[in-house]
């Protein structure tokens, strides 16, 4: 159920990201929404599961760039295991903390991207400090967005479940 | 899974992905992996459906805002035929002159490539990562096909997947395309800069390079036929002691592109790959 919604989740991603890509030039260089899929996948505290995620999610979005295909899929496989990792060892539930998470995995991408790249090819292309620092500041952002989203709506489903319960059991009476 | 062994599988994956990568490096100019073609297969029909849904509301937006312009379009359109019949008739001329000429000269300049028209279904031009995704009849097109646009180059088929295909634009910093200053035909290699821009390379310092000169295709890369238009020249600075260091602005307009024309071009004989093993495609 758990890798259905990832892939779920992965297929939305590739098509906000097409659109995306297509209505506002620059898209893809100031947003990583396959990251943010996956972190948010990783906050489970799964690390098979993360390191699967993660190479899928690599893997999906090397198909859609250019260079070196799967210089993402080995980026996102650590993204994916060390987020699962840090979730099973520390609580994360402030927004603050969520925020950093995200952060700081749309950090660690790049520089495994830019060291996979440096290792690997004679002169790669390089992303600018600016799309770094934006890519960076919109996962955390966007990330966090949704997990308050989704903290707030398993709240309210399970409010509404104990209410449901609470009733049932009345009406028995 | 215990610890452990999802580490094991995490080193494993690694490694693996290390290797797909390193397997590319040789030869990046040749067939990519069959593992890219296939993700590529599931993912760009979504590309497809995007592009579809949004040219629908284009259209929708462009015919709501075009019902006030018509009647002024109309009137501009007809003084543009005017025009153009006008320019169609000088042009005949020139043609019937060209002609007179070519035959004084015993000359035929006339190249035909057929052309498959191809729609763009994804384009990523402005990130470090460029990418092109077409859709094409399946089969239709190989690896290392030029890609143009009405304006000039566009790229080159990567990979072929299906009814997908993934181009290499010239502006990809692993891109390199054999190229010649049109007023001089003096022969250098474009290759691709930051920020979308182009490098003419290996342009001597004492070669004649001015700024606004066009630079097209060479022909001499197995890749590209010769005159296709690639970019014009912006700046041109002393590079190293041999070479200038030549700025070129693509001629066609990425951001722009929503259909593209697919060169089919013989392949090599038979003979000639012989003969030049390592010579590409």
């Amino acid at each position: 159920m758990r890798a259905l919604k990832f892939a779920l989740a992965l297929l939305v991603a590739v098509v906000l990201h097409i659109a995306g890509v297509r209505l506002v030039p620059g898209f893809s260089e100031g947003v990583d929404l396959f990251l943010v899929v996956l972190v948010f996948h990783g906050l489970d505290g799964n690390t098979l599961a993360g390191v699967l995620g993660g190479m899928a999610a690599g893997l999906v979005t090397d198909a859609l760039t250019g260079g070196l295909f799967g210089l993402h899929g080995v980026a996102d496989t650590i993204i994916g295991y060390g987020t699962a990792y840090a979730a099973q060892r520390l609580v994360i539930r402030r927004a603050n903390g969520v925020f950093l998470l995200f952060a700081l995995a749309a950090a660690v991408q790049e520089v495994i991207l830019v060291a996979v790249s440096l290792l690997l090819l004679p002169a790669p292309a390089m992303p600018l400090p600016l799309a770094v620092v934006t890519r960076t500041v919109s996962a955390g952002l966007i990330g966090t967005v949704i997990f308050l989203i989704h903290t707030r709506l398993r709240a309210r489903v399970e409010l509404w479940r104990r209410t449901r319960t609470a009733k049932l059991r009345f009406d028995r009476r | 899974m215990t610890e452990r062994r999802t580490r094991g599988l995490l080193a494993g994956l690694l490694v693996l992905q290390l290797v797909l990568l390193t397997i590319q490096l040789p030869d990046p100019t040749g067939e990519r992996s069959y593992l890219e073609g296939t993700l590529l297969r599931v993912v760009a029909p979504f590309g497809s459906l995007v592009a579809v849904v949004g040219d629908a509301a284009d259209r929708l937006a462009g015919e709501i805002a075009s019902q006030r312009l018509l009647a002024a379009e109309n009137r501009r359109l007809r003084e543009e035929v005017q025009a153009l019949r006008r320019e169609a008739i000088r042009r005949a001329g020139v043609e019937d002159e060209l002609r007179r000429l070519e035959a004084a000269l015993d000359y035929s300049a006339t190249v035909e490539v057929p052309v498959r028209v191809a729609d763009v279904v994804y384009i990523d031009h402005a990130s470090w990562l460029q990418t092109l995704v077409l859709s094409v009849p399946a089969g239709a097109v190989g690896v290392n096909q030029p890609v143009v646009s009405g304006r000039g180059l566009v790229g080159r088929v990567v990979v072929a997947a299906g009814r997908y295909a993934k181009v290499q634009l010239i502006t990809d910093r692993a891109a390199s395309v054999g190229a010649m200053i049109q007023r001089t035909r003096r022969q250098g290699l474009v290759r691709g800069a930051s920020r979308g821009g182009l490098e003419l390379h290996f342009v001597p310092l004492q070669a004649d390079v001015e700024v606004g000169d066009l630079v097209v295709t060479a022909g001499i890369d197995g890749v590209y036929p010769r005159g296709l238009p690639v970019g014009t020249v912006v700046s041109v600075e002393p590079g190293t002691e041999l070479f200038h260091r030549i700025r070129l602005t693509p001629r066609v307009d990425f951001g722009v592109l929503d259909q593209v024309y697919v060169l089919d071009r013989e392949p090599v004989p038979e003979e000639i790959r012989k003969a030049l093993p390592d010579a590409r495609p």
